[in-house]
């Protein structure tokens, strides 16, 4: 069960559109296997796509939490006009910004999204790999889940 | 244990080079480790981003613990120069570099023995464009070695068996002295001062001697350093730096000193 969008195929290279691309986003974030939560990367409310956790990296010691990779394949559209798009909802959508965000579901009643404060760019697609340095979430107080934007 | 939170935690940034890094290196996408680590490079330098004494100290201990729990990894030549090209790129100088933190000297022992097993092997796979960060990399590990006087390994020895074709040796030697000049912690190991011979003679001014522990390696010196015997001043200089090195063995550096005048004044 996902909310995010699933019409992030692969196709043939060329479309009547452009031409097709795949960009992999990677970043790192500590965590543990029983927390479940998603990191998304959010272009608009509408559009938006789950990392997925290729590997937490152990280093023999038993921690509660790892350093863990995550990616995301995204499959882009670079346009006739040189514009850089993605196919929603069989329509292409110019992209250019896009925030990250941890999606968490706390007590199955409701979500708690937190977004990073910095809007960050796919800035380069001739590169088909991307990495992440500085993933910071404004994080508050253990257990006051209320300051966070929360939607129930 | 009881998780507050259910949605993880940040990587600091200087640990992201070692764990990207580690992933990289230990799933052999040794191609996309090229476009990581110039990203990296690249990210440091466009946010000006500075290097505090623990975040060495965090970086080393990391880097040691993933590396020394799969040391086997270690057994591929290009993942140790990939792993000493992470090291190279530290911003490493006088005000961040601890050359006796622990896990620096133990990392420091684990890859130099690597590269003693392999040296022929490493060298043989190292490309042109790997070589500025892999040589600094190699540096910064020896100058640790070097300075720890429990150490069982001898960088000098290892670097002499370095073939010098391309200038390989001399470049390693001459990045090796410019560090130690840069944290200028004078050095107890005798034989230091061969490493002047493998550096190019121009590159070598008097303030080396700042690095010696005692009258031998301050000749030994000396005998590497083309001394401009027209200027006058140099004399004196030379005489006030014996001097204040050796303020409480004041007479017999003397006698050494006068000697060493007489044997250079003969030769």
């Amino acid at each position: 069960m996902s909310d995010t969008d699933e019409d992030n195929d692969e196709n043939e290279n060329q479309t009547t559109n452009g031409h097709l691309t795949s960009v992999n986003i990677y970043a790192l974030w500590r965590s543990s296997e029983r927390e479940k939560f998603k990191l998304q990367a959010v272009f608009d409310p509408d559009i938006k796509f789950d990392f997925e956790c290729v590997t937490r990296l152990f280093d023999g010691k038993a921690q509660d939490r790892y350093p863990s990779v995550y990616r995301l394949k995204l499959n882009l559209i670079q346009t006739n006009n040189d514009e850089i798009a993605i196919k929603h909802k069989k329509t292409l959508h110019p992209v250019e910004e896009y925030q990250l965000r941890l999606s968490e579901s706390a007590y199955l009643v409701y979500k708690s999204h937190t977004k990073e404060d910095t809007t960050r760019m796919i800035r380069d697609i001739t590169s088909p790999h991307h990495f992440l340095f500085n993933v910071v979430f404004p994080v508050s107080a253990p257990g006051k889940l209320n300051s966070r934007n929360q939607t129930i | 244990m009881l998780l507050f939170f259910y949605s993880g935690e940040s990587v600091s940034f200087w640990k992201t080079l070692c764990l990207f890094g580690y992933y990289l290196i230990n799933t052999e996408q040794h191609e996309i480790f090229e476009l990581f680590i110039e990203q990296f490079s690249l990210f440091t330098h466009e946010n000006s981003i500075n290097l505090t004494r623990s975040n060495f100290h965090d970086f080393v201990k990391t880097i040691y613990g993933y590396f020394s729990n799969k040391e086997n990894i270690l057994n591929s030549p290009l993942a140790v120069i990939n792993l000493l090209r992470m090291i190279g790129i530290l911003p490493l100088e006088k005000t961040n570099f601890i050359a006796n933190d622990d896990n620096a000297r133990r990392l420091s022992h684990m890859i130099l023995t690597k590269i003693s097993e392999k040296l022929t092997l490493i060298f043989k796979r190292l490309d042109l464009e790997q070589t500025l960060l892999f040589n600094t990399g190699l540096a910064v590990l020896m100058t640790i070695e070097i300075l720890n006087n429990d150490s069982k390994d001898d960088s000098i020895s290892l670097l002499n068996k370095v073939s010098n074709d391309n200038n390989q040796r001399n470049q390693i030697a001459y990045y090796l002295f410019e560090q130690l000049m840069e944290i200028k912690i004078p050095i107890v190991r005798t034989n230091w001062t061969d490493l002047l011979a493998m550096m190019d003679s121009k590159n070598l001014k008097l303030n080396c001697l700042d690095l010696t522990t005692n009258i031998y390696q301050m000749i030994s010196c000396l005998e590497h350093i083309i001394l401009d015997e027209t200027d006058d001043k140099i004399e004196n200089e030379i005489k006030h730096i014996f001097e204040e090195k050796f303020r409480n063995t004041k007479i017999i550096c003397k006698l050494i000193f006068s000697v060493y005048l007489l044997m250079s004044l003969i030769s």
